[in-house]
């Protein structure tokens, strides 16, 4: 049998192989040689096992990258083309990314960045080209998208090695310390804000009661009058509008101080539903032709403790300043209700609501929405951006302090173009403080018979009006102006009286401390107390205090006239109201 | 019809070959071990030449044989930094730090010989 024996071209080819296995071969002993290898792989019978190529430089080496890779801020270098060149493990985790795949990628390609102020990013140029470093805030966007605020020191790299040389930067996250100064620096906005409108409200307070004083007088003159120009019906039309004048005013008065003093007249369990759709028929009566009113209750909506009227207040003042963004184009008020619930860790809408459970009203339109600058004024006082006499600037303030007074809160959602929304937060039943009960007021009323009455107040005008007309009622009154005469009077026995109306805010001794003196010295004498403003604390201290009936002033004078004669006559039915 | 020289034909096919060499799909695999020194660079200087040479053509592994020795069975790895072209053919191997971007170019088919900067 003849050998066979390979063909010159099968024999070109294989000494072609060995040459080139020989040359990878020569090329692998090299790079060794250089320095270029760090591991060799060699086939065992287990498989294949990895031998690295490590001295004590390598050691002193690996031991300082581990360092580095433990700092707990990312290290990151990056060429002079913006090549990342390193990366160390709090950055791999801060950015999402492995080293091998980040590794030779762009820096862009493992976040962007953006520059927080105009400017930052020269002044980060000219400072790592004067100094090599520059240390500054700006924001990173990862690949998902998310953002992060970060404190940067950057510097620039001198290794004498093309690949290690550029730049080196130190980065730490400050996301969650920002977050927490921001809210911090909102509370202390809201702190701010809480406190401006509790000092317009005290001093707007103040303005009423004095005014509240000057009304009372007009009223209580205009109603004497009437009476006394019975037989002229020019004076009588002519008294009429005064009345009505003043009463006009005395609800105005009454709208500022219920922003002003921040307290409910009475507390029951409220549906807010059957509010809403009370109050949203109220307001469809009074839009024009183009607006649209859609409501939305939802049933899981839990009950609040509050003020019924008050409650109607808030939704038809949200609903006229819907209607007046609208300005009567076409166009759509929605008005929802439901249940939420707030708790530690979902986002609050307003820092200072508690987690529990709320009723919220939702009063949107699309008008032609408000710019931030006047968002932060809607709530002050007399505050307007209609033409003068088209609105009295009250009607949101008054909004702000019902919210305040029944615990809740309100955010206010608006761009100019894009209409408003206003979000109203009330703590559901379950939630509030026990409510305190509301005043009585018993309408029994008896005839004056000559029952001698000391009458205290230090507007003069006041009481000498309030003195007419318990006189033409038929009592007998004494009106003292200074407090302490009067007490010296009822207390020494020189004068006896069978009631005392004093009023609440007066220089010197206040009401209260006339009707504890009165508890103490005279316990059977029977004490009315007026007041500008009645609030649940000014009830229970009056309660404390022994007063008997506390009025609200200006006086309704038909409540007033029942009130007093109650005190005579408490189980009686109201005799001749209408008799002179 | 005549038929065409088989030198001429060789020639055809090879320039059609180079000029489709603009558009082929490179297929390559970096064998490292972790993050040591020399695989770091590798990584970033392959990757470097990819961007720059292979923009949106080519479709690079990074095979970190640190942990899992076994990924490089049946490559033929015997150290590493070690990268291998798998397309297109022929199947060439590189080993170091890819610094030496002059030589990987022409490895890969990316420069001509004649094409190398004289120093």
């Amino acid at each position: 049998m003849r050998a066979e024996f390979p063909t010159d071209a099968a024999l070109l080819v294989q000494n072609a192989e060995l040459r080139a296995r020989l040359a990878e071969v020569e090329e692998t002993l090299q790079a060794i040689r250089t320095g270029a290898v760090d591991a060799l792989i060699v086939e065992t019978t287990a498989g294949p096992k990895v031998f690295r190529l490590e001295g004590l430089e390598a050691e002193s080496s690996q031991f300082r990258g581990e360092i580095l890779a433990q700092v707990s801020d990312a290290v990151i270098t990056v060429d002079d083309g913006q090549r990342v060149t390193y990366l160390n493990a709090a950055a791999e985790r801060q950015y999402g990314v492995t080293a091998s795949d980040a590794l030779g990628r762009q820096l862009s390609e493992i976040f962007q960045y953006r520059w927080l102020r105009p400017g930052d990013e020269a002044a980060a140029v000219t400072a790592l080209r004067e100094t090599g470093c520059w240390r500054g805030e700006n924001v990173h966007v990862k690949r998902s998208g998310e953002v992060i605020y970060v404190e940067s020191s950057v510097s620039r790299l001198h290794t004498g090695d093309s690949i290690r040389s550029g730049l080196l930067a130190v980065i730490r996250d400050n996301t969650e310390r920002r977050k927490a100064e921001q809210e911090r620096a909102l509370l202390e906005a809201q702190l701010r804000e809480a406190q401006k409108l509790e000092a317009i409200g005290t001093l707007a307070g103040g303005v009423a009661h004095d005014f509240n004083n000057i009304l009372g007088t007009i009223l209580i003159n205009a109603e004497l009058a009437r009476q006394d120009a019975s037989s002229n019906d020019q004076a009588l039309v002519s008294l009429t509008e005064i009345e009505k004048a003043g009463h006009r005013a005395r609800d105005l008065v009454q709208q500022i101080l219920s922003f002003g003093r921040r307290q409910p007249t009475s507390r029951q369990l409220i549906s807010i539903p059957s509010i809403v759709e009370e109050s949203v028929r109220l307001l469809r009566t009074g839009l024009l032709g183009g607006t649209r009113v859609e409501c939305h209750c939802a049933a899981d909506t839990p009950f609040i403790l509050g003020d019924s009227t008050q409650l109607t207040q808030l939704l038809l003042n949200l609903g006229a300043n819907a209607a007046q963004a609208m300005e009567g184009r076409p166009g759509t008020i929605d008005i929802r209700v439901e249940g939420v619930t707030s708790d530690e860790t979902s986002a609050r809408p307003d820092l200072c609501l508690r987690p529990g459970r709320y009723a919220r009203i939702v009063v949107s339109d699309t008008g032609h929405g408000m710019d931030a600058a006047t968002q932060r004024r809607i709530f002050e006082p007399f505050f307007t951006t209609r033409p003068p006499g088209k609105g009295t600037g009250l009607g949101l303030c008054v909004v702000h302090g019902i919210v305040q007074v029944h615990g809740g809160a309100i955010v206010v959602h608006s761009e100019p173009g894009k209409g408003s929304k206003f979000e109203v937060y009330f703590p559901s039943a379950s939630d509030s403080a026990a409510a305190p009960d509301a005043i009585e007021v018993a309408g029994q009323a008896a005839e004056g018979r000559g029952r001698h009455i000391l009458y205290i107040d230090d507007d003069q005008t006041q009481l000498f009006a309030s003195k007419r007309m318990l006189e033409r009622w038929g009592y007998r009154v004494s009106a003292y102006f200074e407090q302490r005469e009067a007490l010296d009077a009822v207390l020494s026995g020189k004068l006896r009286a069978d009631l005392l109306v004093t009023d609440f805010n007066m220089p010197g001794t206040s009401g209260l401390e006339i009707a504890r003196a009165i508890r103490d010295a005279l316990p059977d004498l029977p004490v009315i107390m007026v007041s500008g403003y009645v609030n649940d604390e000014l009830r229970t201290q009056a309660a404390a205090a022994g007063v008997r009936e506390l009025i609200a002033k200006p006086q309704d004078l038909e409540e007033f006239r029942d009130v007093v004669q109650n005190i005579f006559y408490p189980s009686a039915k109201t005799l001749s109201r209408d008799s002179p | 019809m005549r038929k065409q020289p088989s030198a001429a034909r060789a020639l055809a096919d090879f320039a059609a070959a180079a000029a489709n060499l603009d558009t082929v799909c490179y297929v390559l695999r970096l064998y490292v071990t972790g993050t040591t020194r020399n695989s770091e660079r590798a990584i970033v200087n392959i990757r470097k030449i990819c961007e720059e040479h292979l923009r949106g053509r080519y479709d690079l592994a990074i095979v970190d044989i640190s942990q899992q020795p076994t990924l490089a069975e049946g490559e033929q790895i015997i150290a590493a930094p070690t990268l291998i072209k798998k397309l297109p053919l022929p199947l060439r191997r590189f080993i170091g730090d890819m610094s030496q971007t002059e030589r990987i170019l022409l490895g890969l088919d990316l420069r001509k010989a004649t094409d190398r900067v004289a120093t």
